[in-house]
């Protein structure tokens, strides 16, 4: 894995990596998770369409069981992987028992 | 014309509901009342002439209903464009119809601010300038329009396979013949509830989730955006009974509700655009209790099929798409055109007075895609002997994304235009999942680097989103073969091929 310049700590790397697997094979694109970097928006190598972004959160839900708020399903969220990772570190801990909710 | 036919439903029944959208409950009376103050709103600001063309960029809506009979009773033409194209995209379908003007999203103003050139901005009218009450035109005096029945309505825009989009024009005969058609095959009866979630810019949300229910006093509740969870809350709250649907939301749906008690009021669920996958139709009736009834249809031609029972039907040969819709005809041709019998493959054509009269400027497409009045699809099927259609293929290069189709030489042309890029070849490829992506194989010129990201920017900057490839391979040759043809027949691959 590449280095993660002003990477996320890391309780959150092992969400980054999840969630450019889960992109990755959501959309079926032939890319490797390295070809995606943390600074970059997701949408660089890829287009990310109203159904693309219903593939990938769909596939993040069920990866993390969790649910976004229909208010987050936006393409500046999913876009930035930095945005998403800490949305998605957010829901996890909600949706776990004992968390806030 | 179209508009007479909603008039009749109005006076039948003026006090039942037509339109619910978001907060907003509209009669078949209201509505009557709105087509008019559009009518006339349309006719202070943009004075349009018999035979004019108005683009709309607007979501499933009253606006969107509203407008549509408006410009219809104007004798004009509705050409909605799709709220994903580009600039470029806008510019060239406006200057093939020369808009008269455009009725749009506010949220889309700044796409079609770059087209000022093609359309001046104060004839780009936002959806929510559109009255609600036709008071303030009472001294206009009612519009005298003598439009024949063979005169477009609806401009719809399928991708081709040359590059450009092909205009299909549904005249008012064509849509008067959809509507009772379709309305009479599926027995569509007042009270009925459909779910529009499909757009209407589309052919299959246009007729199908649109049109035909209204014509035949049913209620649409529309859906502005589509999310799983607002169809099931919407489903639920207003008791749909109906959904056109495609694919795509059916997948996403039963990937997305797992309680079986949303949608409990869904019982006729209709799927076209793209074959169904057997595992999402399977998962659907057990989770939900009712079948996923296939269908076909195309922008030329309307609803070709539907089934009408609630059996689900095995093909042994490909996708069976269900019985002929009412008054529709259609043959299977071999290779020199001639009829074959059934169970025999060929390429299908139909007939109906809901299909188009020819495409909009295509004089020589005409030629070839006509024989004796009959329409040829470019899908490959039989027939069997219960009256039912099997597809097996599809000739040519068009790709079917969902429903969409996609035009692969568009891409190519637009990938080609990089300058260290010597071709381009653009195909599709499975998803694994029982749908199609579209893959580009790229071919550098020697010792010029191409990257992923070239080929993104330079298509987002050219196409709508949808159309950009999800799979981009860099390839040394094109994969063409010794005889120059390219592999295109190839059996599709399952998994994501090599790497960037």
């Amino acid at each position: 894995m590449e280095p993660l310049l002003n990477g996320p700590g890391s309780s959150s790397r092992e969400t980054v990596d999840r969630i450019r697997r889960v992109f990755i094979d959501s959309l079926h694109l032939n890319l490797r998770e390295e070809d995606l970097h943390y600074e970059d928006k997701l949408d660089e190598s890829v287009g990310l369409d109203s159904v693309a972004v219903l593939d990938f959160v769909t596939a993040l839900e069920k990866e993390f069981q969790i649910t976004f708020e229909p208010e987050m399903l936006t393409i500046d969220l999913v876009r930035d992987l930095k945005e998403l990772t800490v949305y998605v570190d957010e829901r996890v801990a909600r949706s776990a028992p004992g968390g806030l909710q | 014309m179209i508009s007479d036919l909603l008039n009749d439903v109005v006076r039948q029944q003026p006090g039942q509901l037509a339109l619910v959208d978001g907060a907003e409950r509209i009669t078949f009376g209201e509505l009557s009342e709105r087509v008019r103050a559009a009518r006339d709103w349309l006719r202070e600001t943009l004075d349009p002439q018999p035979g004019d063309a108005i683009a709309v960029s607007l979501d499933n809506s009253w606006q969107f209903v509203a407008s549509f009979f408006a410009v219809a009773e104007l004798g004009c033409v509705l050409a909605p464009c799709n709220p994903q194209w580009r600039a470029a995209e806008l510019r060239a379908h406006a200057t093939r119809l020369t808009f008269r003007g455009a009725i749009i999203e506010p949220r889309f103003r700044g796409e079609w601010d770059q087209v000022l050139d093609a359309i001046p901005a104060n004839r780009v009218l936002t959806a929510d300038a559109i009255p609600s009450s036709a008071s303030a035109f009472s001294s206009l005096p009612p519009p005298t329009v003598e439009a024949s029945e063979e005169t477009p309505a609806f401009f719809l825009s399928t991708s081709g396979s040359t590059g450009t989009p092909r205009l299909v024009p549904r005249s008012h005969r064509n849509l008067r013949a959809t509507a009772e058609n379709v309305g009479s095959t599926l027995e569509i009866v007042p009270g009925r509830r459909f779910l529009s979630v499909v757009p209407f810019f589309s052919s299959n949300g246009f007729h199908n989730g649109m049109l035909m229910p209204l014509l035949r006093g049913a209620t649409l509740v529309m859906m502005r955006q589509f999310t799983p969870a607002g169809c099931a809350e919407l489903g639920n709250r207003e008791r749909v009974d109906t959904l056109f649907g495609s694919p795509f939301v059916y997948g996403y749906l039963v990937d997305s509700i797992s309680d079986p008690a949303s949608l409990a009021s869904l019982q006729y669920c209709y799927s076209g655009g793209a074959r169904l996958p057997s595992n999402v139709a399977d998962r659907w009736r057990q989770r939900f209790g009712v079948p996923i009834r296939q269908s076909y249809g195309m922008s030329e031609t309307g609803l070709i099929t539907a089934e009408r029972t609630a059996e689900a039907r095995e093909s042994s040969v490909g996708a069976c798409i269900g019985q002929l819709v009412r008054n529709v005809e259609a043959i299977i041709l071999g290779p020199g055109g001639e009829s074959l019998g059934l169970d025999e493959i060929g390429e299908l054509a139909v007939r109906s007075g809901s299909l188009m009269s020819g495409y909009f400027g295509e004089p020589e497409l005409n030629r070839s895609r006509f024989l004796n009045g009959f329409f040829r699809t470019g899908d490959l099927g039989c027939l069997d002997s219960t009256g039912r259609i099997h597809l097996t293929g599809r000739m040519g290069r068009g790709i079917n994304i969902a429903g969409t189709k996609i035009d692969p030489v568009e891409i190519e042309r637009v990938v080609e235009m990089l300058p260290n890029v010597a071709s381009c070849h653009v195909d599709a490829v499975s998803n694994g999942r029982g749908g199609e992506v579209v893959r580009a194989r790229v071919v550098p010129l020697e010792g010029r680097p191409v990257t992923r990201r070239d080929v993104i920017e330079q298509c987002r900057q050219q196409l709508a989103e949808y159309k950009l490839p999800r799979v981009i391979e860099f390839l040394e040759t094109s994969p063409a073969n010794l005889a120059g043809k390219i592999l295109r027949d190839r059996p599709p691959e399952s998994g994501p091929a090599g790497s960037s």
